[in-house]
């Protein structure tokens, strides 16, 4: 009989065990019919990828470093809202452009940081100085360096390569309380205000710094030469801070969350949230429940997930936000002969040669080839704007209806058929091209384009190869004494620093640029329209000098620009208050002004 | 006498395993370009023009020995190095993620050896019985189960479909708030225990509801393992000569099974637990993931997949320290469970 019955328990434990997976497994969505309930009231909570690198704001240079250093520091000056190009006032109360090569800021009174020391006009001299002085490689005090300096690193070969005069002279206190910002050369007051704006231009407190082993101020001597390129880890600043911002650091556990408090001494008035917690999360599914469970606020979407949400009536779902960011397939016009990835190295139909695309006509073939709607609906699920040149829809310079190619498969083949004396057509071609393993849009813009080559003639053949991100980098920013890295055609995006259209087209097209210079591309006259027009005032002449450089690029493309891809942002319903302001860093959006309620 | 003297060697031996687990692993990371190596420090493709400086700043194209030299003389100066994924030296890193992966481990050991070993000793005492091919039908599901699935299918179904029933990651944000707190001290960074020590207990049973999904996946995986182990190592107790004799002699079926055959099958088992606990202590990435339990596994693949050298090599000197110890320990245990076993004087 026990036996038995021992018999019949076992059976009925395994039904039991199996029922509880499979029937929610079949009735259930993953809970997501429920409504979201409101819970964790006064926090405001995400879950997101990506780690802060560091809260140094002179070191950050990664969207979660800058997204946390926004809610802790202050700037001297906001943008309106949605705008790129109206300003606020932030910690300065005002500022005047003294002459064309030099600005100044009247710095606030009253304003405390949150450690108690009072924001002085010193604080932010040195809060400049100190960016200038450190200058950490690979961070964004580049931008601070080329305007105040006229070079783009304080190093050379190792060296440094500016006194600590000229850093002195750069920033100066004038009149008591107002900070002028010297130019090496006649800079646009608006760019240097779009520069100030990021979270590197946020303000510190000299005197905390100090006490806590940071440089002293002086740039007289050799001393301050030892704070220049320092280690992260030799930074205080990289793990605490002291902003006069809205939230004060409470407590960062690295790699699982970021907890700051309200700071209710706030100038602007207290926060809306008493916590603002950034859970780091991998995994999707886990973010989705924890949103769907209310337990978090907002959570990052993968494009790919974007379908699982777009039912579910309890979210707040905000789309078709034009991100400052592009991607773009990069044609390499001086290949190094001994990559793998070119065959036999000739055109002989197994391969091709280093300077393939040197011929015009090959790249105009293959920008005709690509098949861009597909990879819209493909690759960003319909959420993008297909672009004609390395310029984004949110800059001046931006025209919508400037010239963009478009598949035409007849006059690709006709382009194509004028390539290389009009030999390609009937030798052929096989490449490789690469892309960043696991990055499915990238592979699908591969796939396009090697499937649209051989459509046009089979002898057109493109083979795919993924490859580990920091591989492809090492083959991208590689050169020789006599050609450029290895990867025939190499795919890769850009993020602005700041709003403006030189951020974008100086890496895509002046000769020296980030990726132009690895390509080997641009052009003397091209480079000339740069520089023009880099420094112009907003407005028609500016507007059309970039629709010349534009054409440029669509005349001699550097590359197939794929597209600027249009955000989307996924909160609870008792979130309000989100606008888009795409130099706002991360996805949660301008945090001080939004709120939670359950009504 | 003979123990210490057997645990002294045994620990000095840790010296050259160590120094081949590091130049090994070192002679690895040669195999990446510098730039490649250099990119652990760049977070955005602005910052790709510096990566010639970045590679001079941490000397990642000097030759091996000068760049192993440097990082070992580093360590004999007490520095195991910086981690540059999660923004804090190696050491550090190290007792930051090891509570959690031993929180997971602590409790996923038991049991699984506890479940391995009694239903892998019924399925050889049931042997071609239904018990055994019940056993045999789970242990196959079990090993089989994809990680990531099991666990993946775990939450939507405890903390999707029950609403917020059994929740990821280690605690809830009140709760974490309550343990970063001054008045909650946190002695271990293990959950369960400090809060048993701080008399908590609404972090114990918040820390205990965050624990029972990633648990139970892994034990479902390495259940399956034990349980086979022990059903063999069990069947070839079971047909040894002592076995029938104490039959023979007309001893109880249950003490045939529990005292003669099970202790006996139980050796190569502990051998296997023992491994088992130190694969657990170095973590359990997919789980660790999946959870959003951040241990050491989380940290030791993020930092291979960025390629931080540093990291890596904290990692495996933590690994070889363990396993190292791990086997001192099982050899000791073997002695307690067989007398026959002396170390260092091999089996009387």
């Amino acid at each position: 009989m026990s036996k038995m019955f021992s018999k019949m328990g076992w059976i009925i434990v395994a039904v039991l065990c199996l029922s509880l997976v499979v029937f929610p497994a079949c009735t259930g969505d993953g809970g997501g019919s429920e409504p979201i309930p409101y819970l964790h009231d006064g926090q405001f909570i995400q879950q997101t990828i990506g780690e802060v690198d560091s809260l140094d704001p002179a070191w950050g240079y990664d969207t979660a470093s800058g997204e946390q250093t926004d809610y802790i520091y202050d700037t001297l000056l906001s943008y309106d809202q949605e705008s790129t190009t109206d300003f606020i006032t932030g910690l300065a109360t005002n500022w005047t452009e003294v002459s064309t090569t030099a600005m100044k800021f009247h710095i606030a009174s009253g304003i405390t940081f949150h450690e108690g020391g009072n924001l002085t006009a010193e604080d932010v001299e040195y809060t400049f100085e100190r960016a200038l002085v450190q200058d950490r490689a690979g961070g964004p005090t580049w931008m601070f360096n080329y305007p105040l300096l006229g070079k783009f690193r304080t190093r050379s070969a190792g060296n440094i390569t500016v006194t600590g005069a000229e850093i002195d002279a750069a920033v100066e206190i004038v009149d008591t309380d107002w900070v002028q910002f010297n130019f090496a050369f006649e800079f646009p007051a608006i760019q240097w205000k779009q520069i100030l704006v990021q979270s590197w231009g946020s303000i510190l407190d000299k005197e905390w710094c100090v006490a806590n082993g940071e440089w002293d101020g002086d740039l007289s001597g050799e001393g301050w030469k030892a704070y220049n390129n320092p280690d992260k880890q030799d930074s205080y600043l990289y793990n605490h801070a002291n902003g006069t911002g809205p939230w004060k650091l409470d407590l960062w556990e690295a790699g699982e969350y970021i907890r700051l408090i309200a700071n209710d001494d706030y100038w602007r008035g207290a926060p809306p949230f008493d916590t603002v917690i950034t859970q780091w999360v991998d995994e999707w599914s886990s973010r989705k429940l924890t949103l769907l469970n209310g337990d978090a606020d907002h959570v990052y979407v993968p494009r790919a997930y974007i379908g699982e949400l777009l039912d579910i009536d309890d979210l707040l779902k905000i789309s078709a936000l034009p991100e400052l960011s592009n991607d773009c397939l990069f044609f390499n016009m001086n290949i190094d002969p001994e990559s793998d990835l070119i065959g036999s190295g000739m055109l002989d139909g197994e391969g091709i040669p280093s300077d393939f695309f040197t011929d015009i006509h090959v790249r105009k073939g293959f920008s005709l080839a690509f098949d861009y709607d597909t990879y819209l609906a493909d690759a960003l699920l319909g959420e993008g704007t297909m672009l004609g040149s390395p310029l984004v829809n949110g800059l001046a310079g931006y025209d919508p209806d400037l010239p963009k190619y478009e598949q035409d498969l007849v006059e690709a083949a006709a382009e194509l058929d004028l390539a290389w004396g009009g030999n390609l057509t009937s030798l052929g071609f096989k490449f490789t091209m690469v892309y960043n393993s696991g990055n499915i849009p990238r592979k699908t813009a591969c796939e396009i384009l090697a499937e649209a080559l051989y459509s046009i003639n089979p002898l057109y053949q493109v083979s795919i190869l993924p490859m580990a991100w920091p591989t492809i980098l090492d083959n991208i920013f590689t050169e020789t004494e006599t050609s450029k890295g290895p990867l025939p055609l190499f795919q890769i995006g850009w993020i602005a620093d700041y709003p403006d259209a030189d951020n974008f087209i100086t890496p895509f097209m002046f000769s020296e640029g980030d990726f132009a210079y690895f390509q080997d591309y641009g052009s003397p006259t091209v480079d000339a329209m740069i520089e023009a027009a880099r420094f112009m005032a907003n407005g028609p002449a500016r507007d059309a000098a970039y629709a010349d450089i534009h054409n440029a690029y669509h005349d001699d493309p550097g590359g197939i620009m794929l597209a600027q891809p249009l955000g989307r942002r996924f909160f609870t319903k008792y979130i309000s208050g989100f606008y888009f302001n795409p130099t706002i860093p991360g996805t949660p959006g301008p945090l001080y002004e939004m709120s939670k309620s359950e009504s | 006498m003979e123990l210490r003297a057997y645990i002294a060697r045994r620990l000095l031996l840790l010296i050259p395993v160590l120094f081949g687990v590091t130049v090994f692993i070192f002679a690895i990371t040669m195999f990446f370009s510098p730039t490649e190596r250099a990119t652990l420090y760049v977070t955005s493709p602005q910052g790709m023009r510096d990566l010639p400086s970045i590679i001079e700043q941490y000397g990642l194209d000097r030759p091996f020995f000068v760049q192993y030299g440097t990082w070992l003389n580093q360590v004999f100066h007490g520095n195991l190095g910086w981690s540059n994924v999660v923004s804090m030296p190696v050491g550090r890193a190290i007792f930051h993620y090891l509570p959690a992966t031993l929180e997971l481990a602590i409790f996923a050991t038991p049991i699984i050896i506890l479940t391995g070993i009694f239903f892998g000793s019924r399925a050889a005492a049931h042997k071609d019985k239904p018990v055994d091919h019940a056993t045999r039908v789970v242990a196959i599901l079990g090993w089989s189960l994809p990680t990531f699935w099991l666990g993946l299918l775990l939450m939507m179904i405890f903390y999707g479909y029950f609403r917020g029933l059994l929740p990821p990651g280690r605690l809830s944000s009140a709760m974490e708030i309550m343990v970063t707190s001054g008045d909650f001290i946190r002695y271990t960074r293990i959950n369960t225990l400090d809060a048993i020590l701080n008399l908590n207990g609404p972090v114990l049973l918040d820390a205990l509801r965050h624990l029972i999904l990633p648990v139970i996946t892994i034990s479902t995986v390495n259940v399956a393992f034990i349980m086979r182990l022990m059903r063999s190592s069990m069947l070839e107790s079971l047909g040894k000569g002592y076995i029938l004799t104490a039959r023979a002699k007309g001893v109880q079926e249950k003490l045939v099974i529990s005292k003669h055959a099970r202790r006996n099958a139980l050796i190569p088992v502990i051998t296997v637990s023992g491994y088992l606990f130190a694969a657990l202590a170095g973590g359990a990435v997919i789980t660790e993931t999946i959870f959003s339990f951040k241990g050491m596994g989380w940290w030791a693949s993020q930092s291979a997949l960025r390629l931080d050298i540093s990291s890596v090599l904290g990692f495996a000197l933590f690994m070889a320290v363990m396993f190292v110890l791990v086997n001192l320990v099982v050899d000791i245990l073997y002695t307690r469970v067989d007398p026959r076993v002396r170390l260092g004087g091999g089996v009387q």
